[in-house]
C-alpha cells in the first residue's frame, strides 16, 4: 500500500525545516519584547550601529559636496526648530496638566462641582483683567469666585456673555473681598486690590492679634464667594496708633499671571 | 533542523545589520543595497528552494511588504526551470529576473492606482527600487564569492543542508 505523500520522509523532513526556522524566528521575536532580554537586543543594535556610523561618516564625508551639506544644514534646522516647538509644546501641556491635577485635587477633597475654564486672553502686565472661555451658557454668573490651585482666590467674574466671562483679578484696585485672617484669634476685614501683585488688608480691628505668616481666606461674607478660599499671607502689618483699624499687606502664595486654568466656583446666592 | 536553526539565526543577524549598519549610510548608495534579498537568492541557490522560500516570507512578514511574494514565487520557479546550475551567471540570472519582474509589478500597481499621474513612480520608493536592481548585480557577486569562500573554509564543517 502506498504511503500517503504527507507521510514521506522528505515532506516531514521539510515540515521539521520549516517549524525550526519559523519557530527559531518566534522566539527571538518573544525575547526581544521581554524586558530582561530586550536590553541584549538593543545593545546589538547600538553595537552594529554605533560600527557602522563611524565608517558612514566618513564615507558621507569623503562625497559630500557643498549642496548635500547645504542640504544636510537645512535638514538639521529644520529639525532644531521642530524640536523648538515640540518641547516647548510639550512644556505648556505639562504645566496645564499639573495646574488641572491641583484643581481636580481641590474640588475631589471639598467636594464643589465648579465649571473648568481656560484662559483665552489677558492683557498687558499692568491689567488685572483676564477673559475665560466660558460664560452664561455654561452656568457662569456675575460675582462668582474664579479658583485656581488647591483651592486658591484667582479673582471674581466682572462681565459675563454667552459664552464667554471677564473676570476680575484679586489684585485689581477696584477689588474688594471679604476676607478672615486665622491667627491666633480670628480677625475679619476687607481684602483690596493695588496697582502691583500684593494686596492690601483693611478694617482689621486695631485689638486683632495677627502675625506675619497668617494665611488670609475668604470669609464668606455676603455669600458671593464661597468661605474658605486662600487669598494669601500676610507679609507686614502696619499699626496706627491713633487710627481706628490696623492693615496689612497680603501676598498672594502663587503668582496669578502663570496660571492658565481656572474654575468657576458655582455661585451661592446671598442669603436674605 | 539544525540547518533552519541557523539559517533562522542568520536572517536576524542580517537584517540587525541591515537595518543598524547598511542603512545607516548616505541614500542612495549603499544604503540601498538589497542585503536581505541578496542572501535570499544566494539562499534559493545554494542551500535549497524550501529555505529560500522561508526566507523570502520571513521577509515579506519583517517588512509587511506584500511584493516580497513576486520573489516567492518567481524565484524558486526560475531556479527550477531556467538556472539550475550553480553558477554564477545562473544566480544573476535569478536575481536580476526576479527584481526586475517585481519592479514591473510595483510599476504596474503604481500605474493602475495613480491612473494619469504616471510621474508617481518616479518618487522615491520606485527609484530607491531601480537603485537596488543596479546594486543587486555587484551585491550578488560579492555575495557569491563570500559563500564560495565560506563553504571552501568554514563551510565544509558546518553546513546548513548536505549540498547534494
Amino acid at each position: 500500500m502506498p504511503r500517503a505523500w504527507y507521510s514521506t520522509e522528505r515532506v516531514q523532513e521539510t515540515a521539521k525545516r520549516v517549524a525550526a526556522f519559523f519557530g527559531i524566528l518566534l522566539l527571538l521575536w518573544a525575547l526581544s519584547t521581554i524586558s530582561w532580554f530586550a536590553p541584549f537586543f538593543h545593545t546589538l543594535q547600538g553595537a552594529a550601529y554605533w560600527a557602522s556610523s563611524g565608517v558612514a561618516q566618513t564615507f558621507s564625508r569623503i562625497f559630500a559636496n557643498e549642496e548635500s551639506l547645504a542640504n544636510q544644514l537645512s535638514a538639521c534646522t529644520t529639525m532644531l526648530s521642530d524640536q523648538a516647538v515640540r518641547a516647548a509644546s510639550l512644556a505648556t501641556a505639562a504645566d496645564e496638566v499639573a495646574q488641572w491635577r491641583a484643581v481636580f485635587e481641590y474640588t475631589d477633597r471639598e467636594e464643589v462641582k465648579g465649571i473648568a475654564a481656560r484662559i483665552i486672553a489677558r492683557g498687558d502686565l499692568a491689567s488685572s483683567n483676564v477673559l475665560i472661555d466660558r460664560g452664561e451658557s455654561d452656568g457662569v454668573q456675575i460675582g462668582a469666585a474664579i479658583v485656581i490651585g488647591q483651592g486658591e482666590l484667582f479673582g471674581t467674574v466682572k462681565n459675563v456673555s454667552s459664552t464667554q466671562s471677564l473676570v476680575q483679578l484679586s489684585e485689581d484696585p477696584e477689588s474688594a473681598i471679604p476676607a478672615e485672617i486665622f491667627g491666633q484669634k480670628k480677625t475679619i476685614g476687607l481684602v483690596e486690590g493695588n496697582e502691583g501683585a500684593v494686596l492690601t488688608m483693611r478694617y482689621i480691628p486695631q485689638e486683632a492679634a495677627i502675625t506675619v505668616g497668617d494665611s488670609v481666606v475668604t470669609s464668606g461674607l455676603g455669600g458671593k464667594i464661597p468661605r474658605g478660599l486662600l487669598i494669601g499671607t500676610v507679609t507686614e502689618i502696619s499699626t496706627e496708633p491713633s487710627a481706628p483699624f490696623l492693615s496689612a499687606t497680603v501676598t498672594p502664595v502663587h503668582d496669578a499671571r502663570s496660571w492658565t486654568s481656572v474654575l468657576v466656583m458655582p455661585y451661592a446666592a446671598p442669603e436674605l | 533542523m539544525r540547518g533552519a536553526m541557523l539559517l533562522a539565526i542568520l536572517f536576524v543577524a542580517l537584517s540587525v545589520v541591515e537595518s543598524s549598519m547598511i542603512w545607516v549610510f548616505h541614500a542612495p548608495w549603499i544604503s540601498a543595497v538589497p542585503m536581505m534579498t541578496i542572501a535570499g537568492f544566494l539562499i534559493v541557490q545554494r542551500i535549497g528552494i524550501v529555505e529560500g522560500v522561508m526566507w523570502f516570507i520571513a521577509l515579506m512578514l519583517l517588512r509587511m511588504d506584500i511584493t516580497m511574494l513576486i520573489m516567492i514565487l518567481i524565484a524558486p520557479t526560475l531556479t527550477i526551470r531556467l538556472f539550475s546550475t550553480r553558477s554564477v551567471y545562473a544566480l544573476l540570472g535569478v536575481g536580476i529576473t526576479t527584481y526586475g519582474m517585481m519592479i514591473f509589478v510595483v510599476f504596474l500597481f503604481h500605474s493602475i492606482g495613480s491612473a494619469l499621474a504616471l510621474s508617481m513612480v518616479w518618487h522615491a520608493p520606485f527609484s530607491l527600487l531601480l537603485m537596488q536592481w543596479v546594486l543587486l548585480v555587484p551585491g550578488l557577486y560579492l555575495g557569491l564569492s563570500t559563500v564560495r569562500w565560506f563553504e571552501r573554509t568554514v563551510g565544509s564543517h558546518v553546513t546548513f543542508k548536505p549540498l547534494t
